[in-house]
């Protein structure tokens, strides 16, 4: 069987805000209903009593008129227990009794606007009553959705309620700390499992290529042997065979670039020279695919603090892999400029974008959707940005994506290292 | 006891069960829907509850007895038969409106004719009509209550103001709650005020054979001062209002299933037209038993001539059905003009519901504007505005213009082309009654005789 619904903060506020102003109404009503009553009462009696005695010396004729300022509170009763008498001197005699119906429709009439005000302070109290509990379960509610889309795995912040009590304030403030507290350790979480993958990937890596690049170096200086010894009409065969063998070799060489980098020899790395030497670089792949590529520093823009071979490989990539992405043409932008104590790098292409579910992998080693991607490009710029203490970011909104590399400016008259 | 005693008693007795029969304002999980339209989720129970309930406005019970007991079966001719008309319309409509899954009448005239101005135009509208149709519950009741526990209307206003706040605050849910302890009261109160006068007067026989004898003519359906073509035309206008009123077609939208609103709209006319029967007694015999009661306002003369023909129990049972018929015909009217306000007059407000705080928002700013407007209702109330029927009949009479064309006689719309019609229409009615002092129900049928003429003219432009 379902256990009844508890009663909520509402409906406790209510019956104890309502209780309240019924028991004060009660209080207040009840005694003024009951003074007036006793007060009334006396008044009667007295008021009988002065017709008594005024009536004992007075004929009957005349005591009429006095009995009727009796009316309003003294009835007229048969002969019976309790009745009060009038005589007057001629032996005529009157029999009242107190009329308590008309003393308390009286007394009503007078506190009319008393019970009035009660009902409509109960009211009031209900009202007020509703809001209190507006007011308190409001910033509980929007706590209980906030824990509903947490566990559902949508992050949420709660927003600032105005005009809640500090306590309950608190109470948001604490979930939106523990959110962001959470955040951040699921992100810790993340990258510390990547960095355990990326180890355990690393070192199979450098392993097989270790193992197949001496293979290769064998397989080059045997096929260039075998050149000058074949006839000029079949060395075109061995003319694709010894490509192969050096895009094979590019490959090995760029997994274990990857696998086993070479700490980074830091030094001053002008800004200008960097990215003038990757437009350089970059400009055949530019012309084949129609990509217009433009370039700018800004002006006064520090030397960075890294290692310049390693630099020109991130931004090399990173124009590369734009080119890639707008087969049918597009543009590239290339610009640098000071961010604090940081230079930042920014590629912008205006190629389709990156679909947003994928954004959270393009840095993951082998990942790549081009056919003919080996997917380290962007995984060597990530692992070199960060042995730089550096930052890469990737926005990707529709039709363009940014990459933004922040790197530490070069300390004033520092050398290299 | 003291009568006043179990008067004010008896109203506390009506707060405190209104209190915790009728729930909580603030639900837990609520959002527009829920508010506005029950979460599309009313069962029969509430609907009947709250669709007669809201029908039974105080102009009903106490507009229509008074002119009952003034003019005889003209009344019933003139108003009652024209509200039922009405109601037999009402069945064409449910699958039009339940198709649309629209929270109001403004947003689905909008939506119908792919036109926010209309839905704005009609918003307004209905600020209007309904904002000048509470002022007369709350001076309906706060004159009765006034009279009968001597106290100033002001002071009696205030408790309809505050029971008709308490459950607005709550959307339709805590509407249709409300309504159904309300048409506890209005079916209780009226059959016992009627069965207990009907008893001192002897018989329904009995009450003709004395009109027939002191006022033949009050037996007569048509009136002596208009003709029976103005009366079938004012008959015929109260019928359109009805049949167009935003009020009913919202409950037909709040139904469960498609089938609840039929059977609300079967069990409704059951239930009102015993209510009517029961008030036509009451007119009738209080007219043969104490004739010539006269006062200066119709709500004045309902008090004096029912204090004075009924014994207290009864005749409080009867003020009871007036208030707990203020109560629940305002609390809808304030709901659907808050709605008209925050919902239908806010572009950037959408159908669907955001998040929790954005709803929290919308339904709080919701309560402001019910606070508002009821309080611009009450003030109005406290000045002299014409009686109690006439301002239902102006009204109806809008509501009729904006919404009786495309929910009865449009049956393809073509985007953007009512505006300029219903625009056109509601100034012609403004000019009509205003300025050439016709009655707003003969100005409505011009007015809507314009509108169609405009919307389906030969010169129209082919969509």
């Amino acid at each position: 069987m379902r256990s009844p619904r508890p009663l909520s903060i509402e409906t406790r506020i209510k019956v104890i805000l309502t209780a309240i102003a019924m028991g004060l109404t009660g209080l207040t009503v009840g005694t003024a209903l009951t003074q007036g009553f006793f007060e009334r009462t006396g008044e009667a009696r007295l008021l009988l009593e002065t017709a008594r005695s005024a009536a004992s010396g007075l004929p009957a004729a005349q005591v009429e008129p006095l009995l009727e300022r009796l009316r309003p509170f003294w009835k007229e009763a048969p002969r019976a227990q309790g009745a009060e008498t009038v005589r007057s001197a001629d032996g005529q005699e009157w029999r009242f009794a107190l009329d308590r119906a008309a003393i308390w429709n009286a007394l009503v009439y007078r506190q009319r606007y008393v019970l009035v005000a009660g009902l409509i302070g109960l009211l009031v109290a209900v009202e007020l009553a509703v809001f209190l509990a507006y007011s308190l379960t409001r910033p509980m509610k929007i706590l209980a959705w906030g824990c509903e889309q947490m566990r559902s795995g949508r992050w949420v912040r709660l927003p600032t309620l105005s005009r809640t009590p500090y306590e309950l304030e608190a109470l948001n403030e604490a979930f939106n700390g523990m959110v962001e507290d959470l955040k951040r350790w699921q992100d810790f979480q993340k990258q510390a499992a990547r960095v355990e993958r990326l180890a355990a990937l690393g070192s199979v890596a450098a392993a097989v290529a270790h193992e197949v690049k001496n293979p290769l170096a064998s397989m080059r200086i045997h096929l260039d042997l075998l050149r000058g010894r074949l006839p000029e009409n079949e060395r075109d065969c061995l003319e694709i065979l010894g490509a192969e063998l050096d895009r094979l070799n590019q490959t090995v060489s760029q997994l274990l670039s990857y696998a086993r980098p070479r700490p980074p020899l830091f030094g001053p790395v002008d800004v200008r020279e960097l990215l003038s030497w990757t437009a350089s670089m970059t400009s055949t792949p530019c012309r084949l695919a129609a990509v217009n590529l433009s370039w700018a520093v800004e002006e006064g823009c520090p030397p960075i603090w890294g290692d310049g071979p390693q630099l020109k490989q991130v931004l090399l990539n990173l124009v590369l892999n734009a080119v890639a992405a707008q087969p049918d043409g597009g543009s590239v932008r290339l610009e640098a400029q000071r961010s604090g104590q940081n230079v930042v790098l920014r590629v912008e292409d205006t190629g389709p974008g990156i679909p947003a579910e994928l954004l959270e992998r393009i840095f993951d080693p082998f990942f790549t959707t081009r056919p003919e991607g080996t997917g380290l490009g962007l995984s060597i710029v990530h692992r070199i940005v960060e042995g730089h203490g550096g930052r890469i970011d990737v926005e990707s909104p529709g039709q363009k994506t940014v990459f933004s590399v922040s790197l530490p400016t070069a300390p004033q008259g520092k050398k290299e290292c | 006891m003291p009568v006043l005693l179990l008067q004010i008693l008896v109203f506390g007795a009506y707060t405190l069960a209104l209190v915790f029969l009728a729930g909580e304002a603030f639900n837990w999980k609520e959002d527009r829907r829920l508010f506005y339209v029950g979460g599309n989720r009313l069962t029969l129970v509430p609907m009947v509850g709250t669709f007669v309930a809201t029908w039974m406005s105080a102009a009903s019970v106490l507009g229509y007895t008074m002119w009952l007991y003034a003019d005889g079966y003209v009344a019933f001719t003139g108003s009652v038969n024209g509200w039922l008309i009405g109601l037999l319309f009402m069945p064409f409509i449910v699958r039009k409106l339940r198709a649309s899954r629209a929270l109001s009448l403004p947003q689905w005239l909008g939506d119908t004719f792919g036109d926010r101005r209309l839905r704005s135009l009609s918003a307004v509208a209905l600020i209007g009509a309904y904002t000048f149709y509470m002022v007369i519950q709350f001076r309906a009741f706060g004159t009765i209550v006034a009279t009968l526990l001597d106290i100033k209307v002001i002071v009696a206003s205030a408790l309809v103001y505050l029971f008709v706040l308490y459950t607005t605050f709550g959307g339709l849910p805590s509407v249709a709650r409300s309504d159904t302890l309300n048409l506890a009261l209005i079916l209780g109160g009226v059959l016992l005020a009627a069965g207990t006068l009907l008893k001192r007067a002897g018989s329904l026989a009995a009450v003709h054979a004395a009109i027939a004898e002191r006022a033949p003519a009050m037996l007569s359906p048509w009136s002596e001062g208009w003709s029976p073509l103005v009366t079938t035309l004012m008959m015929l206008s109260w019928g359109l209002g009805v049949a167009a009123n935003p009020q009913y077609a919202v409950r037909l939208l709040s139904a469960r299933t498609t089938r609840d609103a039929y059977g609300t709209l079967a069990t409704s006319s059951l239930i009102i037209g015993a209510i009517y029967a029961g008030l036509t007694v009451l007119g009738l015999s209080a007219f043969v038993l104490f004739p010539g009661v006269r006062a200066a306002s119709d709500e004045l003369a309902f008090t004096r001539l029912f204090s004075l023909a009924l014994p207290p129990l009864p005749a409080l049972a009867l003020f009871l059905a007036v208030l707990a018929a203020a109560v629940s015909t305002a609390n809808s009217q304030l709901l659907l003009a808050a709605c008209s306000l925050c919902y239908d007059l806010s572009p950037r407000e959408g159908r669907n519901r955001g998040d929790l705080v954005t709803e929290d928002r919308f339904l709080f700013k919701n309560r402001l504007a019910i606070a508002g407007i009821a309080t611009a209702a009450l003030v109005l109330s406290q000045f002299r505005l014409p009686g109690v029927l006439l301002i239902g009949r102006y009204s109806w009479t809008v509501v009729a213009i904006c919404f009786f064309l495309p929910l009865y006689v449009i049956r393809t719309p073509r985007p953007r082309a009512l505006f300029v019609p219903l625009s056109a229409a509601l100034l012609l009615h403004l000019f009509l009654t205003v300025f050439l002092g016709l009655l707003p129900e003969l100005a409505l049928l011009p007015a809507l005789a314009l509108e169609g003429l405009l919307y389906f003219g030969p010169w129209r432009k082919k969509s």
